[in-house]
């Protein structure tokens, strides 16, 4: 019995010889029904028993508290009762709805800015050498691998009155824009980091293309373009949406970056989960404020992948 | 024998010029951090007339709150990435290696810390835990910081083990070796680089995390990263600078094994299954 259980073998990754993953199941005959037999054998339970107990009591347990803490209230009885009132609050509130309504300004205009540089910087990179495209990815994804303190640290320097950018200004003889603490600062500093993310997700899409197809294109006449518009740029659009739903809700989830370049006056969701919940110690209200947050993303990437399945579906990849 | 390049679609200088800017822009804040951490000057001003100096850095080790706090980020990081690489390569062979009901499920799950907010895990944590006395300082740091480098080690351990040759396994287990032979003499050699690697993800994500991190510590329990941004948002000097850069040059250090050994687009693509 137990030499069924103890043969290490799995299915997925005989299968994934073509990078791609399309490769089916391969192999002889006797060496999948082995497999098969080990699908029925409890080692897997076994192996994931200490994540899920782990991510269950420490995670999904706590969410679920957040959760209740915004939806129940006991009251003085004992009793509960289902309540959407902190969400009331944080929309009745002309404050908390400015809030929610600039989180959202600042994190889509980020990441269209982040697709926007990304773009052509992905198309360019298509045309080099792998090992050069593997130094430009390093050098890209390399500020990440900093806190996220440090790196907005260095906007703080730039952007404040007088900083970097205005004495730029003031050399061609402008007023510069003393750009700290306001939502212009907190995109820039948004875009900046998470251009690498929006890179790489371009990248796999990117790469997927076909030389003879453009290469087709251009036989037949086409000028440079019109390939990229008629060709490259709808091929690509599956990579686009990933790299969005990627950037989307890291931007708008973001603490550190709005609290330090877009100071008091500019709250986003992030920062007044932290104020609500640490300074004023309302976690009720904080976690109305959190799970609008969460709603907030899981509505946009749920559009975000609706529209992939479609776009995929007219592909056809 | 090198393979040809693309059609070019971008003009080369074009491209190249536009690749510059994009990296000047991410990677200038960076340098910028760097220049005002040997500045003489009191405050963040330009241009930097009143010279450099090495005196931030000489200060670094006399601070008794900073380097606390770095000693508890130390035993917070490498307590964190331990616990969640043993839990996440066990999990990483669950889910690659294995096939049963609610695998998917247990995926998801295994990686669902990446798709909510940082500050709602932390918020969560603080009602779920904290507030009813469960956990506080150490405990709950170290808690949080396992749940958000769990994904990135089960992220890295798989992509190694989808990748590996079945072939030696099989090899051993014909020659009798037993279960627990195999696993330690055939399987364990071939998967370290990427267990290592997940593992050194997990102390850089750690050590780096602000957005969890300040809802759990406290002035009774600081680490650094929470450190560094209090002091930062109350004022910006070459001290703060310094700090930056004394962590930028320890984790650079890091970054150069796990780019070694796995790769960065690896860890932060987006393929993840």
């Amino acid at each position: 019995m137990s030499t069924e259980v103890s043969a290490p073998v799995l299915a997925d990754s005989s299968a994934t010889a073509s990078p791609d993953g399309q490769a089916a199941e391969a192999g002889p005959r006797w060496r999948r029904s082995v497999n098969n037999r080990i699908r029925r054998s409890w080692s897997g339970y076994a192996l994931a028993l200490p994540l899920v107990v782990f991510v269950g009591s420490f995670f999904l347990y706590p969410i679920l508290r957040l959760a209740w803490t915004s939806f129940v209230i006991s009251d003085a009885a004992g009793g509960l009762s289902f309540t959407t009132a902190p969400f009331a609050r944080v929309f009745a509130d002309p404050y908390a709805r400015g809030t929610v309504i600039r989180t959202f300004r600042v994190a889509l205009v980020s990441t269209l800015l982040t697709l926007l540089i990304a773009y052509p910087l992905t198309l360019w990179m298509r045309q080099i050498s792998a090992k050069w495209r593997g130094i430009v990815t390093t050098l890209l994804l390399s500020p990440l691998l900093t806190s996220v303190v440090v790196r907005t640290l260095g906007w703080t320097a730039i952007l404040t009155p007088s900083g970097a950018l205005d004495q730029l200004f003031e050399l061609v003889g402008l007023k510069g824009p003393s750009l700290l603490y306001t939502e212009a600062a907190i995109v820039i500093g948004l875009t900046q980091d998470f251009i690498g993310f929006m890179v790489l997700s371009l990248m796999t899409s990117v790469l997927r293309i076909p030389d003879s197809v453009i290469r087709a294109a251009f036989n037949l006449g086409a000028r440079p373009l019109d390939v990229i518009r008629r060709i490259v740029l709808p091929l690509s659009v599956p990579g686009m949406l990933a790299g969005v739903s990627i950037v989307f809700p890291l931007t708008a989830g973001s603490y550190v970056i709005p609290a330090l370049l877009g100071g008091s006056r500019n709250s986003t969701l992030g920062t007044e989960t932290y104020n609500q919940a640490i300074i004023l110690t309302d976690f009720p209200r904080a976690a109305a404020i959190a799970l609008v947050l969460f709603f907030m993303i899981t509505v946009v990437t749920v559009i975000l992948t609706l529209v992939t399945r479609k776009v995929r579906k007219v592909i056809g990849s | 024998m090198s393979k040809p390049t693309s059609v070019r679609i971008i003009n080369p200088k074009v491209g190249l010029i536009w690749c510059g800017a994009v990296l000047i822009f991410v990677i200038a804040p960076l340098f910028i951090v760097l220049a005002v951490s040997l500045s003489a000057a009191k405050f963040t001003s330009f241009p930097w007339d009143q010279g450099f100096t090495l005196d931030w850095y000489l200060e670094i080790p006399l601070d008794m709150e900073l380097l606390e706090a770095s000693w508890h980020s130390l035993q917070i990081s490498f307590g964190a990435a331990l616990v969640a690489t043993l839990v996440g390569t066990l999990g990483a062979l669950a889910l690659v290696r294995h096939d049963f009901l609610g695998k998917g499920v247990i995926s998801l799950l295994g990686g669902s810390p990446l798709f909510v907010p940082q500050v709602m895990t932390g918020l969560a944590l603080v009602i779920g835990l904290a507030a009813s006395g469960v956990a506080s300082g150490f405990w709950i740091l170290i808690i949080g910081h396992i749940v958000i480098t769990l994904p990135y080690v089960l992220r890295t351990v798989s992509s190694t083990l989808v990748g590996l040759n079945l072939n030696l396994e099989w090899a051993a287990m014909n020659l009798g070796a037993t279960r627990l032979q195999t696993a330690r003499l055939v399987l364990l050699p071939q998967i370290l680089p990427g267990v290592l690697s997940g593992a050194m993800m997990a102390v850089i994500v750690s050590l780096e995390n602000v957005s969890l991190s300040i809802f759990l510590a406290g002035p009774s329990y600081d680490i650094l990263p929470v450190w560094l941004y209090n002091y930062a948002s109350n004022q910006f000097d070459g001290f703060a600078a310094s700090v930056s850069v004394a962590m930028v040059i320890l984790s650079l250090a890091g970054v150069g094994i796990v780019q070694k050994s796995v790769g960065l687009e690896r860890i932060f693509g987006a393929d993840f299954h």
